[in-house]
C-alpha cells in the first residue's frame, strides 16, 4: 500500500490529540496550533486526492489489521479525498474570517477551548467522509453535535444559550432516530460494515425478504439525518442556532455541519443500500416533496424576516432542499449535483455570514437590514465579498449557483412529465424568491447611506478568507467540468 | 400476535420505553424531564441491542482453550461492544444537556423551555 494510504487516519488522529492539547494551551498558542492542524488537514487531502488520482480507484484500510467482517475499516476514493479538502479549509477560512471577533465575544468560553471545539468538530467531519462502518458513523455523529453545540454557546448571550438548548433537542432525537436505523440493520443483517451489509442486503433483496422491516430502517436513518441537516420541515431550529453565535460558529454550523450528515445520508444510499432498494423504498418520493416545499417555504420565510443573520440562515434550508433534490433525483447526475451545490454552499454560505458581519460592523452593530444602506460603500471588499455570495445562491452566470441549476433542471427532464414539470416549475419560482430577498439586501449595501470618516479595517485574515472563498465560487463557475468528471468518477468508487 | 408479544417481550419493552423517552423528550416543557427522556431513549436502545446479542444458554464471550468443548457456546460480544460505546456516548450528552440546563436556570431561574424563550425574546428587545 502507498504511504499517501495512511493520511486518513493520520489526519483524524493529529486533530484528535491536537484538540486535546489545545484544552491545556493559552489562547494564542491554541489559535496558531488549530490553524497549523487545519492547514496540515488540507495539504493532506491535496496530497491523498493526487496520488488517488493516479493510483485511480478506491484504497479500503483496515484499522489494526484485523480483516473484514470483524474489523473496523477506512475507505476513501476521489470523492472523499475532494470532501477532505474543501471542509477543512473553509473551516480554516471561517476561523480566518471571525478571527477578529474572537478575543470580543469568546468571553466566558475561553478561547483556547473554541479552537478545541473546533478541532474536534474536524475530526468527525473527517471520519464522517472515510468511515466505512455505521457504527462509527453513529459515534462520530453525537461527537458532531456535541462539537457544534459549543461552538453555539461559545458566544455568553442568552439567546445562544437558549438556541443551542433547541438545537440539541432536536439533534438528539435525530440521533436517536438514526442509531435505531443502524440497530435495526445490524439486527437485519449481522454486520456493521457497509459493504458487509450491502451484500446482506441483496440476498434478502432478491429473495423479497424483510421488505417493511427494510423500509422502516431506510425511513428512521434518512428522517434522523434529514432533522439533524435542517430540511424543511425540520428546520425550525435553524434561524437561531445559525444567528446567534459569533460569525466564525455562524459560518462554520451552516456550512460545514449540515454537509457532514448529508455525506453520510449520501454514503448510506450508495454503498449500504444500493440504488435497488432505495427505490424500491420509494424513499426518493418522500425526499423529494420535502426538498421541494423546503425550497419554497424557506426562501418564503427569509423574505419575512427582518434581520440579515436570520435570512441568511433561512436561506440555508432553501439551499439544503436543493442539496436534497439532487439526492432524491436518485441517479448518478443528481448525486453529483447534489455534491457539487454541497461544496458550492458550503464556500457561499461562509463568505455571506463573514461578509455580513463585516457589513454589520459599519453600520453600527445593527442586525436589521434597515442600517444596512450603503454599507457596500464603506466597506468595499466585504460588500464585493457578500454580493457575490449572494449571487452565488441565487444563480447568476459566472457563479457556481448557475450550474446547480442548470444541472438539477437538465436532470429532472429525464424524469416523467409530471415530475420534470414540478421540479422545473420549483426551480424558477424559488430562484425568483432568492432574487427577491438577496438583491434586495445587494441594492441596500450598494445604495447611499451615511458615510463615515474613519475607516474600518478588517485585517489581513479577513481579506485572504474573502478572497480564498470568492475564488472558490468563481472556480465551481469556470473550473465546473473537471470538478464535476471529479465528482462522477469519485461516485463511481464510491458505491 | 400476543404470542409473538410475549415471544419478544424485551424488544417489545425496549419499544414502549423508546416511545416513552422520545415523546419526553419531545413534547415535555421541562428540561430535567427532557434529559430523563433522552436517557430513557438511549436506554432502551441498549436493552434492544443487548437482548438480540444474548443467545439462549450461551456463556460469557471469553475464551477459555480448557474447557472449550464442541458445545459450548457464546453470546454475541459485539452488541455488548456497542451498548457500551453507546452508554459513553450517551453519559457525554448528559452531562453536556445537564451543564446547558445550569446554565439556562442560573441566567433565568426557571427550567419550562417555553418560559426560558419567552425571557430570552424579552432580554434581547
Amino acid at each position: 500500500m502507498s504511504w499517501w494510504a495512511d493520511i486518513p487516519l493520520f489526519s483524524i488522529i493529529l486533530c484528535l490529540l491536537s484538540a486535546a492539547l489545545c484544552s491545556v494551551l493559552k489562547a494564542r498558542a491554541a489559535r496558531v496550533t488549530g490553524y497549523t492542524v487545519l492547514a496540515l488537514c488540507v495539504s493532506g487531502g491535496v496530497m491523498l486526492l493526487s496520488g488517488l488520482l493516479s493510483a485511480g480507484g478506491s484504497v479500503t484500510f483496515m484499522m489494526g489489521h484485523f480483516p473484514a467482517p470483524w474489523g473496523n475499516e477506512i475507505r476513501f476514493g476521489q470523492l472523499e479525498a475532494l470532501l477532505a479538502i474543501v471542509f477543512p479549509l473553509i473551516m480554516l477560512m471561517s476561523l480566518l474570517g471571525g478571527a477578529r471577533r474572537m478575543e470580543e465575544q469568546v468571553t466566558s468560553f475561553r478561547e483556547n477551548l473554541y479552537y478545541t471545539v473546533c478541532l474536534l468538530l474536524n475530526a468527525a467531519l473527517l471520519s464522517q467522509i472515510y468511515t466505512n462502518d455505521l457504527f462509527t458513523g453513529y459515534v462520530f455523529l453525537e461527537i458532531m453535535t456535541l462539537a457544534s453545540c459549543g461552538l453555539i454557546i461559545a458566544r455568553s448571550k442568552g439567546k445562544a444559550l437558549v438556541s443551542a438548548m433547541r438545537y440539541m433537542i432536536l439533534n438528539l432525537i435525530g440521533s436517536g432516530l438514526f442509531l435505531l436505523g443502524v440497530i435495526l440493520l445490524y439486527d437485519v443483517t449481522g454486520h456493521l460494515l457497509m459493504e458487509n451489509i450491502r451484500q446482506a442486503l441483496e440476498k434478502l433483496h432478491a429473495g423479497g425478504e424483510y421488505k417493511t422491516g427494510l423500509t422502516v430502517i431506510i425511513a428512521l436513518i434518512t428522517v434522523g439525518l434529514c432533522v439533524k441537516s435542517a430540511l424543511f420541515p425540520f428546520h425550525t431550529w435553524v434561524p437561531d442556532a445559525y444567528s446567534n453565535g459569533t460569525p466564525a460558529s455562524n459560518a462554520i454550523l451552516s456550512s460545514l455541519v449540515s454537509k457532514g450528515y448529508i455525506v453520510l445520508l449520501i454514503k448510506c444510499y450508495c454503498r449500504v443500500f444500493g440504488p435497488e432498494v432505495i427505490s424500491g423504498s420509494g424513499i426518493n418520493n418522500l425526499i423529494m416533496l420535502l426538498a421541494l416545499s423546503g425550497m419554497i417555504i424557506g426562501s418564503l420565510d427569509a423574505i419575512r424576516t427582518k434581520e440579515t443573520g436570520r435570512m441568511i440562515a433561512y436561506s440555508s434550508v432553501a439551499q439544503i432542499g436543493y442539496i436534497y433534490l439532487g439526492v432524491a433525483l436518485g441517479s448518478e447526475a443528481g448525486y453529483a449535483a447534489a455534491i457539487f451545490h454541497l461544496l458550492l454552499h458550503s464556500a457561499s454560505k461562509s463568505l455571506l455570514f463573514l461578509s455580513a458581519d463585516a457589513l454589520q460592523t459599519v453600520s453600527g452593530e445593527s442586525c436589521e437590514f434597515g442600517p444596512l444602506a450603503g454599507a457596500g460603500r464603506r466597506a468595499k471588499g466585504a460588500g464585493v465579498a457578500f454580493t457575490l455570495g449572494a449571487f452565488s445562491l441565487v444563480g447568476l452566470p459566472f457563479t457556481g449557483g448557475f450550474v446547480t441549476k442548470l444541472l438539477l433542471g437538465r436532470e429532472a427532464l429525464n424524469r416523467s412529465v409530471p415530475v420534470a414539470v414540478a421540479v422545473l416549475a420549483v426551480l424558477v419560482v424559488s430562484t425568483l424568491l432568492n432574487i427577491l430577498y438577496f438583491l434586495r439586501t445587494v441594492i441596500l449595501i450598494w445604495s447611499p447611506g451615511e458615510t463615515v470618516k474613519k475607516r474600518t479595517r478588517f485585517g489581513p485574515a479577513f481579506g485572504i478568507s474573502m478572497i480564498i472563498l470568492g475564488t472558490g465560487i468563481l472556480a465551481c463557475f469556470f473550473l465546473a467540468s473537471p470538478l464535476l468528471d471529479l465528482i462522477c468518477m469519485g461516485l463511481t468508487n464510491f458505491s | 400476535m400476543l404470542q409473538k408479544l410475549a415471544d419478544n417481550y424485551v424488544s417489545a419493552a425496549a419499544v414502549i420505553l423508546f416511545g416513552i423517552g422520545f415523546t419526553t423528550l419531545l413534547l415535555n416543557k421541562n428540561l430535567v424531564r427532557k434529559i430523563i427522556g433522552f436517557s430513557f431513549m438511549d436506554s432502551a436502545m441498549f436493552l434492544f441491542l443487548a437482548a438480540q446479542g444474548y443467545i439462549e444458554g450461551g456463556k460469557a464471550p471469553i475464551l477459555d482453550p480448557d474447557q472449550l468443548t464442541a458445545r459450548t457456546t457464546f453470546i454475541n460480544p459485539v452488541p455488548a461492544g456497542l451498548v457500551l460505546t453507546g452508554i459513553v456516548v450517551s453519559v457525554s450528552v448528559t452531562a453536556l444537556m445537564l451543564a446547558l440546563t445550569v446554565r439556562l436556570y442560573r441566567r433565568y431561574h426557571s427550567l419550562d423551555i417555553d418560559e426560558i424563550c419567552r425571557l430570552a425574546g424579552k432580554e434581547e428587545s
